[in-house]
């Protein structure tokens, strides 16, 4: 038995290093040429010389943390290694492939010896012949290598698209940044992982059950296949929410808005360069509007779900409280108070507007 | 008559995956022609559709499985 357990993680190193051999055979030619160490003190020192790219950098990290993994086989090391690797170059078919198989026997190997190493607390298992398990470890590696090179398609399909948009098009800042930028790549990619993760895992499920077709099992799954985490609403909750935020958010936004104006001379001083230099300068002010609209909505949702969707002692006390510093402020400033409500709520549905028609155009709606 | 109570589930299954690839085809077609909102709204009912497809079959090997049942369960007694 124990044999068997450094066996296998003998194996898992011998993945490991199969996967990332060019990385490792990197990080020890450069060790050895004193060249990664002038590389570490300019990863550190951020300080990026004009030849250093990003991809560049993300090579030497990747490197590292393969050396790293194969020092201790953890598979969330291994994943992060691989995308920091995607990352810094485009992934060559034959690698990725190799990666995803590297992937799922990692896995493989660590549920098997969890269970061989604990084979008393195994409290349920499914009965089969080894044919089975090998059936339905092909199919598992099949869809998931498959599913990947069907996501990577789709994502250049769709990149090499976004990037013929017309300069002119008020949609080109939004696709420049999801095909040149390294976070919109990684946002976009996230997204279609998590996506497909999902669905390649009742794929995978639906498969065993056609292999080894288990009726009880079948029959418990579909009698609790019923999910209790439905959200309770009290009623009239999105009419009130709706409400006492037409009521509520034009004051708070005026309010945020002209603390904005007060900070934003500092802020824009420190991110001055980086905003010039960046090719999205006209579009952040709307990104900006979009943002602040969106922390204002999730500033007023939670205060309605505080309120729990009645009227309880708390939001009297609050519209109480706000009414009597209205009317102090009203009375020892010299302001009319039906001209400044007009145009604190004139300034918000009108901001509103524009940042809607704005945002249609940025993300291409209209034209 | 013949028909298994599966068929009716692989069916759906089959159906909702065909209209997810043509979603996600009319997506880039979209993409083409710089629609970007569009094309993503396309892309994503062809994902509502791939999803929905797999959740089908998901049902249907539930349904294979029991209606199977019988003679593993015959099997194992044996």
């Amino acid at each position: 038995m124990k044999n068997l357990i450094i066996l296998l993680k003998i194996v898992k190193r011998l993945i490991i290093l199969v996967v990332f051999s060019t990385l490792i055979i990197e990080v020890f030619a450069s060790a050895l040429t004193g060249r990664l160490l002038n590389s570490l003190m300019r990863v550190f020192s951020l300080h990026l010389v004009g030849g250093d790219t990003l991809g560049n950098l993300l090579m030497i990290v990747a490197s590292i943390l393969a050396l790293v993994t194969l020092i201790t086989p953890s598979y969330w090391l291994y994943v992060i290694t691989s995308v920091a690797t995607f990352l810094a170059r485009t992934p060559d078919t034959i690698w990725l492939s190799l990666v995803i198989l590297g992937l799922v026997s990692l896995l493989v190997i660590d549920t098997y010896s969890t269970c061989v190493s604990r084979k008393k607390n195994v409290k349920a298992s499914v009965k089969g012949s080894r044919v089975y398990y090998l059936v339905i470890f092909t199919v598992f590696a099949v869809t998931v290598v498959l599913i990947t090179h069907l996501i990577t398609l789709y994502l250049n399909l769709f990149t090499s698209f976004m990037t013929s948009v017309p300069a002119t098009s008020p949609v080109r800042a939004f696709s420049l940044f999801l095909s040149d930028n390294p976070i919109g790549r990684v946002l976009l990619i996230l997204v279609a992982v998590s996506v497909f993760v999902k669905l390649s895992l009742n794929l995978i499920d639906a498969v065993t059950y056609f292999v080894i077709p288990s009726s009880t099992l079948a029959k418990s799954e579909l009698s609790t296949s019923v999910k209790y985490d439905v959200e309770i609403k009290y009623p009239f909750y999105t009419l009130m929410s709706l409400i006492f935020t037409l009521y509520m958010a034009p004051p708070l936004y005026y309010l945020l808005n002209y603390l904005t104006v007060r900070v934003l001379p500092w802020s824009s001083s420190f991110l001055g360069d980086f905003m010039r230099s960046s090719p999205y300068t006209t579009y952040l002010p709307t990104l900006a509007e979009i943002l602040f609209f969106l922390v204002l909505w999730g500033l007023l949702s939670y205060v309605t779900r505080f309120f729990r969707g009645h009227i309880n002692n708390k939001l009297v006390a609050v519209f109480v409280f706000l009414v009597v510093l209205f009317l102090i402020v009203t009375q020892f400033s010299s302001l009319d108070m039906n001209e400044f409500l007009s145009v604190v709520y004139f300034k918000y549905y009108k901001d509103f507007l524009v940042v809607g028609e704005l945002l249609l155009q940025i993300t291409g709606f209209v034209p | 008559m013949g028909i298994k109570k599966w068929y009716v589930y692989m069916l759906f299954a089959v159906a909702s995956f065909i209209l997810s690839v043509i979603f996600m085809l009319w997506s880039v077609y979209y993409m083409s022609n710089a629609m970007v909102g569009t094309s993503f709204l396309t892309a994503l009912a062809g994902f509502a559709f791939l999803a929905s497809s797999i959740q089908a079959l998901k049902i249907t090997a539930y349904v294979y499985s029991v209606e199977s049942g019988a003679t593993t369960d015959e099997r194992k007694e044996s």
